[in-house]
C-alpha cells in the first residue's frame, strides 16, 4: 500500500549558518502513531512545520495522499492543510473566542471563503463540535471563553479543533511541553484514543522519552537534522537514547520523575 | 584603571551636554530679544484682564450656543466615523500580518505618514482655501488627518496580535478573509475601540482651534466673540467646551468599560 505520507531527501537551510533539515527521509503509513524524539533543536519541529508548508522547505519532496504538498499552489496547499490537522505547543487559540468557535475554526479549509468567513457553520458541524468537546471531558466549558480555560483545557481544545477537521493526519508539535504531568497524560490519552478510533495517523513531536515509547507505535530519533534512529519502541535501547541525546542528556529526563505518565 | 577612566569619561560628557543647553538657551534669548520686562510686567495684567473681562461669563445668549455644541458633536461624528472606515481598510493593507504584499505596505506608510505629519490645522487652512468659510473643510481635515492617524494605530495594534494564532488558522486551511474574521477581528477588537473614541475625543478637543481658521462649531464661537472683544461670552463658550469634553471623555470611557 502506498504510504501516507512520504518525505524524501528534505532539508531545510534557514542560513549558511543554520541548516534545521540535513535530508531526511520518512515514509509514514495509514494508522501510525509516530513519536519524533531528539533534543531541542535537532529539527523535529521544522520537520512537521514542512509538511504543511507552515515552513518552506530548501530542497526535498513531500507527497501527501499522493500530493506533492513542496509544489502545491494555493488551492492545492489549501486542501492539503484542511486534511491535516495541527496542535501546538502554546495551543494557538483565539483566546476572546468561544471554545466552540475556536473548535469550529477546524471546519473553515473546507467552507467557501465566504460561508467561513460569515461563520454559516452547518448544524452537522456544530453537533460534530459539541460531541468531541464532551468526548474530552469539556461539556462545561463549551460556551466559555478560551481564556478561561486551564492549560490542559486549552489543548483539549486544541485537539477538539484538529479534529473537526476530520483529517487524515495529525501533527502534534511538543503538545505537552509546557504542562503539567496530569494535564500531560489526560492530552496523549486523548490524542491516542481518537487517533485510533478514527484511523487517523499521528506526528507527534516529543521530547520526553518515555512518553513516546509509551504511546507511540514507532519511533523516529532525531539529531542535528538527520534521521538517526528508526523502529518500533522495543527497539530503542539506552545506547540509541544516549546516541541521540549526546551532550543534551538533561532533556530527555525533563519529567521523567514525575508519577503520572511514567506509572 | 578602565573603569575609572570610563566615569571621567562620562562626567566630561555629561559637563559638555549641559553646557551646550546652556549656550543654545542664552543665545536664544538674545536672538529673540526676550523682553523680561514686558513678560514680568504683562502678569498682572494677563490676571486683570482674565478677572475683569472674562468675568463674570456673559450667560445673555447662552441658548446660541446649543446650535455650534450640537453641531461640533455632529462633526465628530461623522469625521470619526469616516475616519475609522478609511482607517481600517488602510490600517488592515499596512500591518505585516495582513499586508497583501511588502511593496503595497511600504508604499501607503510613506503616504500615512505624510497625512499624519501635516498638522491639522494646517489641512484646515488648506481646506478653507480650497471650499470657503464653512463645517466642510473643517471636517475634511479632521477626516484627511484622522485616517492618517487611525491607519497609524489600527496597524500597530494589528502587528501586535499574537501571530502563532494565524498560524493555527492558517495550518487549518483558512483562506485569507477567514483568517481576517476569525483571527484578526476578534484580537483587533479591543485596539480598534480603544483608538476610535480616543479619535473622537480629539475631534471634539480640535474644534476649539477649527473654529480659528474659519471652519466652523464651537471654534467659531470663539472667535466671533473675541474678535467682537465680547469677552464675557468667550468665557462662557469656553466653559462649555471643557464641559462638553469632559462629557465625552466620561462617556468613552463608559463605553470602553462596557464593550471590552
Amino acid at each position: 500500500m502506498e504510504p501516507l505520507l512520504s518525505i524524501q531527501q528534505l532539508t531545510k537551510q534557514y542560513n549558511k549558518q543554520h541548516t534545521a533539515l540535513a535530508g531526511i527521509s520518512l515514509d509514514v503509513s495509514r494508522g501510525e502513531f509516530v513519536a519524533v524524539i531528539g533534543p531541542s533543536g535537532a529539527g523535529k519541529s521544522t520537520l512537521l512545520r514542512s509538511i504543511n508548508r507552515l515552513a518552506e522547505p530548501t530542497s526535498g519532496s513531500i507527497a501527501f495522499e499522493g500530493v506533492r504538498v513542496e509544489q502545491a499552489r494555493k488551492k492545492e496547499l489549501r486542501q492539503v492543510r484542511a486534511n491535516i490537522g495541527m496542535i501546538f505547543q502554546h495551543y494557538n487559540l483565539v483566546y476572546r473566542l468561544s471554545v466552540l468557535e475556536n473548535v469550529l475554526h477546524g471546519r473553515l479549509g473546507h467552507m467557501s471563503s465566504f460561508a467561513g468567513m460569515f461563520s454559516r457553520y452547518s448544524e452537522a458541524d456544530k453537533e460534530e463540535a459539541i460531541r468531541l468537546l464532551r468526548k474530552v471531558g469539556l461539556e462545561n466549558e463549551i460556551y466559555k471563553r478560551a481564556d478561561e480555560l486551564s492549560g490542559g483545557q486549552k489543548q483539549r481544545v486544541g485537539i477538539c479543533r484538529a479534529l473537526a477537521q476530520k483529517p487524515s493526519l495529525i501533527l502534534a508539535d511538543e503538545p505537552i511541553a509546557s504542562l503539567d504531568p496530569r494535564s500531560s497524560k489526560i492530552v496523549m490519552d486523548a490524542l491516542r484514543a481518537n487517533c485510533e478510533e478514527q484511523g487517523i495517523t499521528c506526528l507527534v513531536n516529543l521530547h520526553q522519552v518515555d512518553v513516546a515509547k509509551r504511546y507511540a507505535t514507532r519511533i523516529v530519533g532525531i539529531k542535528a537534522g538527520k534521521v538517526v534512529f528508526d523502529g518500533p519502541p522495543s527497539e530503542l535501547h539506552e545506547g540509541y537514547i544516549e546516541h541521540i541525546y549526546e551532550g543534551k542528556e538533561h532533556e530527555q529526563f525533563s519529567i521523567t520523575n514525575t508519577e503520572g505518565i511514567s506509572a | 584603571m578602565h573603569a575609572e577612566a570610563a566615569t571621567r569619561q562620562r562626567k566630561a560628557k555629561r559637563l559638555a551636554s549641559v553646557a551646550l543647553l546652556l549656550i543654545a538657551f542664552l543665545f536664544s534669548i538674545w536672538y529673540i530679544r526676550f523682553d523680561w520686562i514686558a513678560f514680568v510686567t504683562g502678569i498682572p495684567i494677563f490676571i486683570r484682564f482674565l478677572a475683569t473681562d472674562f468675568f463674570p461669563p456673559n450667560l445673555s445668549s447662552v441658548s446660541d450656543y446649543a446650535k455650534p455644541v450640537l453641531d461640533t458633536l455632529a462633526f465628530g461624528i461623522v469625521a470619526t466615523c469616516f475616519s475609522a472606515l478609511i482607517g481600517s481598510a488602510v490600517g488592515l493593507m499596512m500591518a505585516r500580518p495582513t499586508t497583501p504584499s511588502g511593496k503595497v505596505r511600504v508604499a501607503l506608510r510613506g503616504i500615512v505618514s505624510f497625512l499624519r505629519n501635516v498638522p491639522f490645522l494646517l489641512w484646515a487652512s488648506l481646506l478653507v482655501v480650497l471650499f470657503g468659510v464653512g463645517s466642510l473643510p473643517g471636517i475634511l481635515a479632521l477626516i484627511l488627518f484622522g485616517s492618517g492617524f487611525l491607519a497609524r494605530v489600527y496597524a500597530e495594534s494589528i502587528e501586535e496580535i499574537d501571530p502563532d494564532t494565524l498560524e493555527a488558522l492558517d495550518a487549518c486551511g483558512a483562506t485569507y478573509w477567514q483568517r481576517l474574521k476569525h483571527g484578526v477581528f476578534p484580537q483587533f477588537m479591543p485596539g480598534f475601540i480603544t483608538w476610535t473614541l480616543f479619535m473622537f475625543e480629539l475631534t471634539i478637543r480640535a474644534s476649539a482651534v477649527l473654529g480659528l481658521v474659519g471652519a466652523g462649531g464651537i471654534g467659531s464661537k470663539i472667535k466671533q466673540t473675541m474678535d467682537l472683544f465680547q469677552y464675557g461670552k468667550t468665557a462662557t463658550v469656553i466653559t462649555i467646551l471643557i464641559v462638553m469634553i469632559l462629557a465625552v471623555e466620561l462617556v468613552t470611557q463608559k463605553i470602553r468599560e462596557r464593550l471590552i
